[in-house]
């Protein structure tokens, strides 16, 4: 009996597409927590979704052009990824639009192209497929990609992570200091259009920010040094990326939603125990100015 | 004395196409802990901006150390009033203060024990050794002050230029913070400040520059104030 209960829960790891979709998300997940981290910092939560949403039209063409494949996919959303990118930040410099407003405007017009495009020239499945993803349907190919996109990420933020931590905190400093911002600007968002097109097969476009952000708010919530803060991300985010993985086989549930809902869990349990930063925190942070008060109340008292 | 001393000739400095300041003639000595005073929109933050090289001199002249601005990079630190910085980033005090060092160390260079020095020395100007440490969103508005003026005084800077650091900081803490400042220049630096309070220009500056668009009064602080100049 228990033989065959450990035989059941031990069945997944017989396939090798199992091992694949895990590794995957364990990757991505990894790469997710740290650029999620740079989003949260940098206060491009949302602009980074309108960002991801933008993509659909280039990966339409692209896949009109080019085909399916993960070189079309790359290509298509780089393409996309630049030239909303550049739209808005020549409209937000020549008319009365903030950045914030462009990108939310133009990626919104994009997304919608996107959409019709795709229902000409794709079945509607190919267009689940990005929106949601499929990890266990992930190729080889994908899976270098996003072993390639991992490596890229760490090393990127490990090589800038001077610069980064400054511009972050105080881009204007950075100016005075001698060094651009438009350089980190620009390598953040290549890295944040690589990852997203990394998550693309494995989650889809509407879920990927989950993978980014939150490990991220995790880290945030019980972190307080950046150092720290990625180090817990990229940790976080890979173990619970993989455990949700392992959740949508034994559940027969969408892959892509029970990674981002066990990284949700891992959220709303950091939210509500963080001892600095979660509600616990601002409860006892709350309790004890209350006793203070009346501390001092009765102290006063004849 | 040694360090850079200020020279404005016949300086003109526009804002949206406008001149914002107009002809300001004024000289200071190294040393000096100088005001700008003068109501809001007269152009103090404007001249800040100009010194610190990020706006334009449409006419005129600004030297300090008889060089032209903007001075190389490291030389000058300035902190904007509305610099917009989330101080809730999750950063300890001396990291913050040591990316001062960036100027010098740039982006891959290991810290020498010249730089570990230059922060210690920034920390303890600003009297933040013991917090060196602690995150920045932990600490008050007027410690987090501080950290800045120390992140600025870590680069090596011989110029400080601030735009109402006293903002939003009690009496105390306010005199606190212009002493430190009067030390920093006492020690052969330049430290140019705007600043509202009349009582703490006449306490703790040596020179006064006020300005509305045009230059109302300039010079040492008892003689400009005498003159009726004052914020």
């Amino acid at each position: 009996m228990d033989d065959t209960l450990a035989r059941g829960w031990s069945a997944p790891f017989d396939y090798h597409f199992v091992w694949r979709g895990l590794l995957m998300a364990v990757l991505l997940g990894v790469a997710g927590g740290l650029v999620g981290c740079v989003l949260l910092l940098r206060r491009m939560v949302l602009m980074a979704d309108s960002f991801g949403h933008s993509l659909l039209p280039g990966v339409a063409l692209a896949y009109l052009v080019m085909g399916h494949g993960t070189p079309a996919l790359l290509a298509g959303a780089l393409v996309a990824g630049l030239l909303t990118s550049l739209m808005s930040a020549v409209v937000s410099r020549l008319t009365r639009l903030k950045e914030e407003a462009a990108f939310g405007s133009l990626f919104v017009l994009c997304f919608a192209g996107g959409v019709a495009l795709m229902s000409r020239i794709a079945a509607p499945v190919d267009l689940l497929h990005l929106l949601f993803g499929n990890i266990l349907g992930v190729t080889g190919a994908d899976l270098w990609l996003v072993w390639s996109t991992t490596a890229i990420t760490v090393l990127t933020l490990c090589l800038g992570y001077r610069a980064l931590v400054v511009d972050l905190f105080d881009p204007a400093f950075l100016a005075l200091s001698g060094y651009s911002s438009r350089w980190t600007h620009g390598v953040i968002l290549a890295v944040v259009v690589l990852n997203l097109v990394a998550a693309l097969q494995a989650v889809g476009m509407v879920l990927a920010l989950g993978l980014f952000i939150l490990p991220a708010v995790i880290a945030y919530l019980w972190c307080d040094r950046v150092g720290t803060m990625l180090i817990t991300a990229a940790g976080c985010g890979g173990l619970l990326a993989g455990l949700g993985l392992l959740v949508s086989y034994y559940a027969d549930l969408p892959s892509g939603a029970c990674m981002v809902g066990v990284l949700g869990m891992g959220f709303i349990v950091s939210l509500v125990t963080s001892p600095r930063h979660g509600l616990w925190g601002a409860w006892q942070t709350s309790a004890l100015r209350a006793r203070a008060m009346d501390g001092r109340e009765s102290a006063g008292r004849p | 004395m040694n360090g850079p001393d200020l020279r404005l000739e016949g300086v003109t400095i526009l804002r949206g196409g406008r001149p914002a300041v107009e002809g300001l003639e004024a000289h200071f000595p190294p040393a000096s802990l100088i005001a700008l005073a003068g109501p809001n929109g007269g152009g103090k933050t404007t001249l800040l901006s100009a010194l610190a090289g990020i706006l334009p001199v449409a006419a005129g002249r600004i030297t300090m150390g008889g060089q032209p601005v903007p001075l190389a990079a490291g030389r000058v630190g300035y902190l904007p009033q509305r610099h917009g910085l989330d101080l809730d980033f999750p950063v300890p005090v001396g990291s913050v203060v040591a990316q001062g060092r960036l100027v010098r160390r740039g982006l891959w260079a290991g810290f020498t024990p010249e730089d570990q020095e230059a922060v210690a020395a920034a920390l303890g100007a600003m009297g933040l050794e013991s917090l060196r440490n602690r995150p920045l969103a932990r600490l008050s508005g007027g410690q987090q002050q501080r950290v800045l003026i120390a992140r600025a005084l870590a680069t090596g800077a011989e110029v400080l230029l601030l735009d109402e650091p006293l903002a939003g900081l009690d009496e105390a803490t306010a005199a606190d913070l212009l002493a430190r400042l009067r030390r920093w220049a006492d020690a052969g630096h330049l430290v140019v400040v705007a600043l509202h309070d009349r009582r703490a220009i006449t306490a703790w500056c040596s020179h006064v520059l006020h300005l509305n668009r045009l230059q109302v009064a300039c010079g040492p602080v008892a003689a400009a104030m005498a003159g009726g100049a004052h914020g």
